[in-house]
């Protein structure tokens, strides 16, 4: 096998890495902000729930949480949660969006309780409801203060994905493993490396530019 | 009654008492500045006349404006309504950092509008149109609102932009937005320097010869003193002196304001 062929073929494995990734981004993004919700809860069995919740994922290895995703539903109740073609990678898909959501929760939870509490009372004695209140005046001086930890969490997560080899989803380095490892071609693995770097340097620079972008106001 | 009735009005936060029954009233274009040392409550009967903190026990009634009777509960909608006729000017201006000073006086009356527009059942063109308008006529208003303080030029700046002094002239103008009945100021100079300070407190004179009804709590002695229709001495949560200016400083009838007056005029 050349160069080329193996690249396109670490290609292949590649856009299930990067498809992973988007997907997680795209669920784990929203639902972090509704634990953080539930964490912040005046409501305590609900604040409890989520801490709880928010312990045990980011107190269990995710490799743990792959299996425990993948396997335990048809262990313990006999139940197949993931079935057809893309069954492994949709398990997958679950166990990182549960566990991205848990972290990007405690970002968002920072930097809610990071903005002054003068920014609510003003808020309320110009007569703003409490949703009018987060989406136009707390919003933005939550995404400026968490985009510096999030950058960091994301350029964790590109890296990340390649624990869903655990439960053989077909990402770069489960197809390195099948395709060349297994035949003695060590290199490959160390070439795996430029992919991720130049994925990582591409969000390197989207979220310098998003910095940026957020540069017009100081909070 | 007066414009502005507050009877036996008591907060406490746990077991501290920290308003112990005020009793206060005050008429249509009255500026009233209030004066204490820290601790004495001032700040907390600002915040509960705000419904920052709800009273515990009490009445508040503006004429024309609402009744409120801390005995009763009443929804988050409602204290939103009689909020609307208070303004609040804080120590440390609060404007929103991502917005404009020009937005940041517009926006709140803009989320009004829209509210307002929202509740009319009209089809979702014609509420558009109406939203449009409304926004050209609060930027208006926010405009001619921010020249009134001085700050013609500094409208498409944002708060890190401004100086203090012009901070506070921002959030003046857009306290002055919703058009409360009665502004309430607390320490509005006390976080800038003081060669800022007088920028604000000329406003502050200036809406008083507009007849605005001003309650100013503030440590600026000068002020109280030249400004204030009325001055009102808060000590350990009750109302120990109120009076007319001259007479408060030169003839103090509480043995504490003789106190606090002589500590504060002695330390200038």
């Amino acid at each position: 096998m050349n160069f080329w062929q193996i690249t396109s073929k670490l290609l292949e494995g590649f856009e299930s890495t990067c498809l992973l990734f988007i997907l997680t981004l795209v669920f784990a993004l929203p639902l972090g902000l509704v634990i953080a919700f539930g964490s912040m809860s005046r409501f305590k069995p609900l604040s409890w729930l989520s801490r709880t919740f928010v312990w045990i994922i980011r107190g269990t290895p995710l490799m743990l949480q792959l299996f425990v995703v993948f396997y335990v539903p048809g262990m313990l109740f006999k139940v197949q949660l993931f079935t057809g073609e893309h069954a492994r990678f949709n398990a997958a898909l679950v166990a990182f969006v549960i566990n991205y959501a848990c972290y990007f929760s405690e970002i968002y939870r920072g930097g809610i309780e990071s903005i002054p509490k003068g920014q609510y009372e003003a808020a309320q004695v110009l007569g703003m409801t409490a949703k009018e209140t987060f989406f136009t005046v707390v919003l933005m001086q939550v995404v400026k203060r968490i985009l510096a930890p999030m950058s960091n969490e994301v350029i964790t997560l590109v890296k990340d994905t390649s624990l869903a080899r655990v439960i053989a989803v077909a990402e770069i380095f489960f197809v390195n493993e099948m395709d060349f490892l297994s035949r003695g071609l060590v290199w490959p693995m160390f070439y795996i490396a430029v992919f991720f770097l130049i994925f990582v340097g591409i969000l390197t620079l989207f979220f310098r530019w998003c910095e940026k972008k957020l540069d017009y106001y100081k909070v | 009654m007066a414009f502005l009735e507050i009877k036996n009005l008591k907060k406490q936060f746990g077991a501290t008492k920290v308003l112990h029954g005020i009793d206060f009233s005050m008429e249509k274009g009255e500026v009233v500045a209030v004066i204490g040392s820290s601790g004495g409550g001032k700040t907390t009967f600002l915040r509960c006349l705000n419904f920052l903190e709800m009273a515990n026990e009490g009445t508040i009634e503006i004429e024309g404006g609402f009744h409120f009777d801390a005995s009763r509960t009443y929804s988050t909608s409602e204290i939103r309504e009689m909020r609307l006729k208070l303004g609040l000017v804080f120590q440390s201006f609060n404007l929103f950092p991502q917005y404009t000073a020009l937005e940041n006086v517009y926006l709140p009356l803009q989320l009004r509008t829209k509210e307002k527009i929202r509740a009319q059942k009209t089809s979702f063109r014609e509420r558009r149109a109406m939203t449009a308008a409304a926004l050209e006529e609060n930027k208006e208003r926010a405009k001619s609102l921010l020249r009134g303080v001085g700050l013609e030029d500094k409208m498409s700046n944002y708060p890190w932009q401004l100086s203090g002094g012009q901070q506070q002239r921002v959030a003046i103008a857009r306290a002055l937005a919703q058009e409360p009945a009665v502004l309430c100021f607390d320490e509005p100079t006390s976080a800038l320097d003081p060669e800022l300070t007088g920028e604000v407190l000329r406003v502050i004179k200036e809406l008083k010869d507009q007849g605005r009804t001003m309650i100013v709590v503030t440590h600026e002695m000068e002020f109280a003193r030249h400004v204030a229709d009325r001055v009102v001495f808060f000590a350990d949560g009750l109302i120990e002196e109120d009076a007319a200016p001259e007479e408060f400083f030169t003839n103090p009838k509480s043995p504490k304001t003789a106190a606090f007056l002589h500590h504060t005029i002695s330390q200038n």
